[in-house]
């Protein structure tokens, strides 16, 4: 059973085309890449599963709906961009989670928050950008959500932390949930998928499992990434 | 430990010889139970469903057994573990004579090499 | 849900604006205490800082109040907002409810301690208070405003609060109509714009109501300085062209005027429309850069 149904999925900007005629099938029990060049619709058909993003055309469905007050409280995002406000703390932050969230764990936040060394009392402003993912990534992490929507989760931090962020997310797995990875750092992260979509130009250029890409290509998902996007980009 | 993994082959096939390089050497012992998929998934970086897919060849190389109640073990057929062994041998023995002739190596060669490093160090 | 909107709102407004507060009545005690210890020229200074505080609370609550508005909407803080799971239409309302509550108070909050320096400063006595409000009675009896004594400080109340809440409407709407998607490249220009269009409109819209509207308060002037309110469906323009032409025609006697009242019970409805199609645009048109 598909926990989201995407079909035929148009966004335009303006006059430039973000996203073109895009349809896609995902199960829950799945971790599913999202791959492709910077700028290419990535971060915009996240939004738009996040409900961030209306006016668009076709049908997007999470969990039957299309995104609305239900698709929220069962989804997870994470942006790239740091939305806690500079004087937030940890456990600011907590209680608006749990407070509107019926499947924030506070006792999992907690540990968390320790496993990663941070504060709890320290104000958003007070902390580095890496501190500031890492307690945005916590926050999505402490919900025990069907849907995870991660946008660049290991943009901007150390290799360490990376591992971390790995290891974070495939503790998370269930197979109630579906998770997925939007990502440049192909390399170090493509054993987690399952399976992965190549985004092109906002058109949908691949969507296949990891390892039928090496048995069929005889490739890793990250060669063949570059070879599908070299020639975009030269063009 | 990042870097078992090769990048043209599957992922499952390769945590399959990890995983019988750990039963056949040893380092997990006949009957013991198997680390748990999310573990394993942890410990070696890998998607959980590619884990599971990895154990479900064990169990047809009957390296690994599924008791309902209880979990996944490690067989306690010594032959098993053995042919498996032998297995891993032959194909690690297979490599290193393919690169050794890649070198350009003929056979007397690469068994004389074989035999000096023998007497050289404790290998 | 609604509930916990208002929660999370005032716990991030209330960082900043009772400050606010306390400086005008730290003002206000410094000014009474250097008052008794005769150090006038610190009591003077003191009262004037005071008093422009007084005022400043309010436009400070305002500005904390439509900051807040935008900036937990539509900077990248709407990433945290407008995926929480509420309706859409909530996150302004729960914004109204606090941003009113703030602004008012600073009104209640100015007034107090303005009245309360006055009391301290020139009411040495209970027979002081009693003399003041006699002279507020007697101004009411001799202008025939004391039949209406309990509709003037009604409609005064209401049409303040009104105002504090038009305000904050035509806000909003500006700033949530300059952030569609349409308008993101103008960046703070959007809003600007909006609001400019917004209020010239609203200009319009009201003067046009006053003057020709035919639902006016007719004011009569007999001798004495007594006047007589009456409603009539007159327009305030035909009463002042009327006047106009019959200049100097008629005497002394009794002189009227019409004011226009229609643009006050527009209000209402103008701003209840505003702030339904700022939920409709929240609800529809969200769009987080």
């Amino acid at each position: 059973m598909s926990i989201i149904e995407i079909q035929n999925l148009n966004k335009k900007f303006g006059s430039n085309t973000v996203i073109n005629d895009l349809s896609l099938s995902l199960d829950a029990g799945r971790i599913v890449g999202l791959l492709g060049p910077n700028g290419c619709g990535k971060s915009t058909l996240l939004k738009i599963m996040a409900g961030l993003t209306s006016n668009y055309e076709g049908t997007v469905m999470l969990d039957g709906h299309s995104p609305d007050l239900h698709t929220k409280s069962i989804s997870s995002y994470l942006p790239e961009k740091t939305y806690l406000s500079s004087w937030m703390r940890p456990v600011d932050a907590f209680d608006i989670f749990a407070d509107f969230y019926t499947d924030f764990d506070r006792a999992k936040a907690m540990e968390m928050l320790k496993q990663f060394r941070l504060e709890e009392k320290m104000p958003t402003k007070n902390m580095s950008k890496g501190m500031q993912e890492k307690l945005q990534l916590i926050l999505v992490m402490a919900r025990k959500s069907k849907i995870y929507l991660l946008d660049e989760p290991m943009g901007g931090v150390d290799p360490a932390t990376r591992s971390a962020i790995l290891d974070v997310t495939l503790k998370q797995y269930s197979e109630d949930a579906l998770m997925i990875f939007a990502t440049h750092l192909i390399a170090d992260v493509e054993k987690i998928f399952d399976s992965v979509i190549f985004l092109g130009f906002g058109e949908l250029k691949l969507f296949e499992d990891v390892d039928v890409i090496r048995e069929k290509f005889g490739k890793s998902v990250d060669e063949l990434f570059r070879e599908v996007f070299a020639c975009s980009v030269s063009l | 430990m990042d870097n078992y993994f090769d990048s043209n082959t599957p992922i499952y096939l390769q945590l399959v010889t990890l995983f019988t390089i750990r039963i056949a050497g040893g380092e997990w012992h006949p009957g013991d139970r198997v680390m748990s998929v999310r573990d394993l998934a942890v410990t070696f970086k890998v998607n959980p469903n590619t884990v599971q897919r990895a154990l479900a060849e064990l169990e047809r190389d009957g390296l690994v057994y599924t008791e309902r109640t209880s979990g996944r073990f490690i067989t306690g057929e010594k032959e098993k573990i053995l042919e498996a062994r032998s297995r891993l041998a032959d194909q690690e023995i297979a490599d290193f004579v393919k690169q050794m002739r890649q070198l350009g190596y003929s056979r007397e060669q690469w068994s004389a090499l074989v035999e000096e490093a023998m007497k050289k160090e404790n290998i | 849900m609604f509930g916990k909107l208002v929660k999370h709102e005032f716990h991030a407004t209330a960082r900043i604006i009772p400050f606010v507060y306390l400086v005008t009545i730290f003002l206000a005690l410094v000014h009474v205490i250097t008052a008794k210890l005769n150090l006038g020229v610190v009591s003077k200074i003191s009262l004037v800082l005071m008093v422009l505080m007084c005022f400043a609370q309010v436009a400070i609550a305002f500005v904390l109040v439509i900051w807040r508005y935008y900036k937990n909407l539509y900077s990248p803080e709407g990433y945290l907002t407008h995926t929480l799971p509420v309706h859409p239409s909530q996150l302004l309302w729960s914004k109204l409810l606090v941003g009113f509550v703030w602004t008012a108070l600073s009104y209640l909050v100015g007034a107090a301690v303005f009245a309360g320096v006055m009391m301290a400063d020139f009411v040495k006595s209970a027979d002081q208070l009693d003399e003041i409000l006699k002279t507020y009675h007697a101004f009411l009896a001799q202008t025939g405003l004391d039949k209406y004594e309990a509709a003037m400080w009604a409609f005064v109340i209401i049409m303040m609060l009104l105002s504090i809440v038009m305000l904050l409407t035509e806000a909003y709407f500006a700033i949530t109509v300059g952030n569609l998607s349409k308008l993101h490249s103008l960046g703070i220009g959007g809003p600007i714009l909006v609001y400019f269009a917004e209020y010239i409109s609203l200009q319009i819209v009201g003067t046009v109501a006053i003057m020709f509207v035919p639902l006016g308060i007719q004011i009569t002037s007999s001798g004495g300085g007594l006047l007589g309110f009456k409603l009539v469906t007159q327009n305030m323009f035909s009463q002042i062209s009327t006047n106009f032409s019959a200049a100097g025609a008629s005497g002394a006697g009794s002189e009227s005027g019409i004011i226009g009242i229609a643009y006050y019970i527009l209000i209402p409805f103008i701003m209840a429309g505003l702030l339904c199609w700022t939920a409709r645009i929240i609800t529809r048109h969200t769009s987080v850069k």
